[in-house]
């Protein structure tokens, strides 16, 4: 069973034309039957209440001369009234003055009814009664009854109209109907068969034509426009579908160039990195071999450095030898043995015999000085000796050799770093101040230290004998607790100075004012400091006021 | 013949009626004094008939009728066009003073009826008898038994002499006779 809601639009079209149809006549017809019944009820109603009136009105004169043949002859005139079935005038006691009954054969008139007015009987007939006036006086009652079969003949014969109009209607709108719906059904039928064709074939090229300017007539233009979008839509789609090909096929041979490229670049980038890896490993080379050279330029320094002083030792040495009165102690001796003979006597008796002990005596004091002199000198030299051994060790240090670490007074430290400069400082004419804070031994690399400290004396010797003022050079060297983890060593001069632009460059590798520098002193110094976890600090007041070197080192309780 | 038998039995009996003691009545009289009084409310008096607004509707007997009774009864409880009635009688054409209705007995002999007609021609009095020929004569009504029921004749050329106007209705009920 379909719902009402899947029937075609033709049948859809009938059916409304049908029912608004039929529902339209049956309730005009029924409405027409109605208010027909209506009027003819109340029409008759009004009638015989006219009529009872003017008929009673006829009877009064018979009513008061108790004319009764009178009265008979005014109800008589109900003849020409074939519907009503009886009729009785009453007087004004009630009783029966006259009587009219078509029908012939037994009638007995009823009483007179109490109620005035007209009323429906359920036999089907219509009573009035009427009071009967004369001069405002009630002299009778008049009393008439209709027959409404007559009416409901004329309701039967209506309906049957109604009927017949009713089917006639119906049979003509389903026929009107057929032809009229097509106006209506047809574009839309055709609309759909076109929406369908449209929706099967995909062909957007396709257009209805519109047969009226009514809404079909626009939903058509709309349909239209419609396709024309989709139309124009697919067309861009296509052409965006054509460029996309078009640089898909660009992108794809642009890709694989750029494969091809890229597979070029990666044998490059391959054979890039073999030689990268050659390079790296040449690097690796150079720098050992750099580090190498520093070793050995830290090496040639340090003990370039000392080999100065051993130099000066040596020379010192070496000119107290030959400032030594060997040749007098010779001349001594060929005297003894010139006089060996008599050398009791040559002693006592000759001039020059009798001042020999007295010159041995001083010979031998001059010996055991020059002895003195010359086994400091060698006691020094040897010092110094040791601490070449111990730079060339150190600087093994940095080739992975670990230091010595040692428990070491700080004070002892400096002072046998000092002693490592003191001919030098001596020679310079560097006054020497200690202020030595009172602080416990630690623990650390104390060749370390005194490397660093020899090369901290060292700048600071030759930044003094700059100075022209031979008075004033003063070295002060002074430590101090900074904290409960650290210690400093100061190593303040009142040299050449150092110019503020120069202040942040003085630790890097290769950078010197010296003629003789190699620019690798300070710098190792401030590795060898970081090395033993502290650090290496300068600060000058500019050329010309001094230095202050400052060697921060972690304090270790021994 | 039941149904007609039971008709005719309902019919008025015009002059006897069966009383509540069994006896039959005569009614001429007490129907003649009421349509004397209906005549009142049928026939139409110019206005200056009357003396005044107050004036009653007189209705004389001239000579004697047992109908008296029933008029007084009648004018005791009913009026005339809204005026009282009053009911007089005379014994002689010379007592005979203004009034609306004048019933001439038959008691009166025919010269006095004659005496009487000419005394009130032209005065707004309708004169009723009940002798053959009255309305003949210049009565304007005159009473006469018919089939046992009392029926009435009008003249009605000579009630326009009186300047009364008599209802059609009354015309319709009435047998027409024209003067002599």
């Amino acid at each position: 069973m379909k719902s009402y809601k899947d029937f075609t639009i033709t049948a859809k079209l009938r059916l409304l034309v049908v029912l608004a149809v039929g529902i339209a006549l049956l309730f005009s017809c029924v409405a027409f039957v109605a208010n027909h019944v209506y009027t003819i009820r109340s029409s008759m109603v009004a009638q015989m209440t006219a009529l009872a009136s003017v008929l009673g009105s006829n009877c009064t004169a018979a009513l008061s001369f108790e004319d009764a043949n009178a009265a008979d002859e005014v109800l008589d005139s109900l003849r020409q009234q074939p519907a009503v079935e009886f009729a009785c005038i009453y007087d004004a006691a009630g009783r029966v003055f006259a009587s009219y009954h078509p029908a012939g054969g037994a009638f007995l008139p009823p009483r007179v009814p109490a109620e005035r007015g007209h009323r429906f009987g359920d036999g089907g007939y219509l009573d009035v009664v009427a009071p009967i006036k004369h001069q405002g006086q009630a002299v009778g009652t008049i009393y008439i009854r209709t027959s409404m079969s007559d009416l409901d003949e004329q309701i039967l014969r209506y309906v049957g109209i109604a009927a017949v109009v009713t089917l006639f209607s119906l049979a003509s709108s389903i026929v009107l109907s057929l032809r009229l719906q097509r106006v209506i059904s047809v574009p839309i039928l055709n609309l759909a068969k076109a929406a369908q064709q449209v929706s099967v074939e995909k062909n957007y090229f396709l257009r209805v034509t519109k047969t009226a300017n009514d809404e079909l007539g626009v939903l058509y233009d709309q349909f239209n426009a419609m396709l024309e979008q989709i139309q124009q839509a697919e067309a861009a789609i296509q052409r965006s579908h054509d460029e996309l090909e078009v640089k898909i096929e660009h992108r794809t041979s642009e890709l694989s160039r750029a494969n091809k490229d890229l597979n070029c670049e990666v044998s490059e980038r391959v054979r890039a990195e073999a030689e990268l890896v050659v390079i790296h490993q040449k690097l690796m080379e150079a720098a050992r071999r750099a580090g190498m050279a520093e070793i050995a330029t830290g090496i040639l320094h340090n003990v370039g450095n000392v080999l100065n002083s051993i130099n000066v030792s040596a020379s010192l040495a070496t000119d107290r030898m030959k400032q030594s009165r060997f040749k007098d102690l010779v001349r001594a001796v060929q005297l003894v043995e010139a006089h060996a003979d008599d050398l009791g006597t040559y002693m006592t008796a000759d001039p020059k015999g009798k001042q020999l002990p007295a010159f041995l005596a001083l010979l031998a004091r001059s010996f055991s000085e020059e002895r003195a002199d010359v086994v400091r000198e060698l006691d020094l030299l040897t010092a110094k000796v040791h601490h070449v051994m111990t730079i060339v060790a150190t600087q093994q240090s940095y080739a992975g050799v670990s230091g010595i670490v040692e428990t070491v007074d700080i004070g002892t430290a400096i002072d046998d770093t000092l002693k490592l400069n003191s001919a030098s400082l001596d020679r310079c004419h560097v006054s020497i101040v200690r202020e030595y804070e009172d602080l416990p031994k630690v623990r650390m690399d104390k060749q370390k230290v005194i490397q660093i400290l020899f090369n901290l004396l060292n700048n600071a010797k030759e930044s003094l004998a700059e100075c022209p003022n031979q008075q004033d050079r003063k070295l002060i060297l002074r430590t101090m607790r900074e904290d409960a983890n650290s210690v400093s060593i100061h190593v303040v001069d009142n040299g050449v100075g150092i110019p503020p632009e120069n202040i942040t460059r003085i630790f890097s590798h290769g950078f010197t004012t010296k003629k003789t520098g190699h620019g690798f002193g300070l710098h190792s110094c401030s590795n060898a400091a970081n090395e033993l976890g502290g650090s290496l600090q300068a600060s000058s007041d500019g050329v010309g006021k001094g230095a202050t070197f400052v060697l921060t080192l972690p304090y270790q309780p021994a | 013949m039941l149904a007609l038998g039971l008709a005719c039995a309902c019919q008025h009996s015009a002059l006897a009626q069966q009383g509540t003691d069994g006896g039959f009545v005569n009614r001429e009289y007490p129907l003649k004094a009421l349509f004397l009084y209906n005549f009142g409310s049928y026939v139409e008096w110019p206005p200056d008939s009357f003396s005044s607004e107050q004036a009653p509707f007189v209705i004389g007997v001239l000579g004697s009728a047992p109908l008296e009774r029933t008029l007084r009864d009648l004018a005791a409880t009913k009026t005339i066009g809204g005026r009282k009635i009053l009911v007089e009688s005379y014994s002689s054409v010379a007592t005979i003073k203004p009034c609306q209705i004048l019933f001439v007995a038959r008691s009166v002999n025919p010269q006095q009826q004659r005496m009487a007609l000419a005394r009130l021609r032209n005065q707004h009095v309708l004169i009723v008898g009940e002798s053959a020929g009255f309305a003949g004569q210049g009565g304007s009504v005159n009473f006469f038994i018919e089939s046992n029921k009392i029926r009435f004749e009008i003249n009605p050329e000579s009630a326009r002499q009186q300047h009364l106007k008599i209802s059609s209705k009354l015309l319709s009920l009435a047998k027409i006779v024209e003067g002599n």
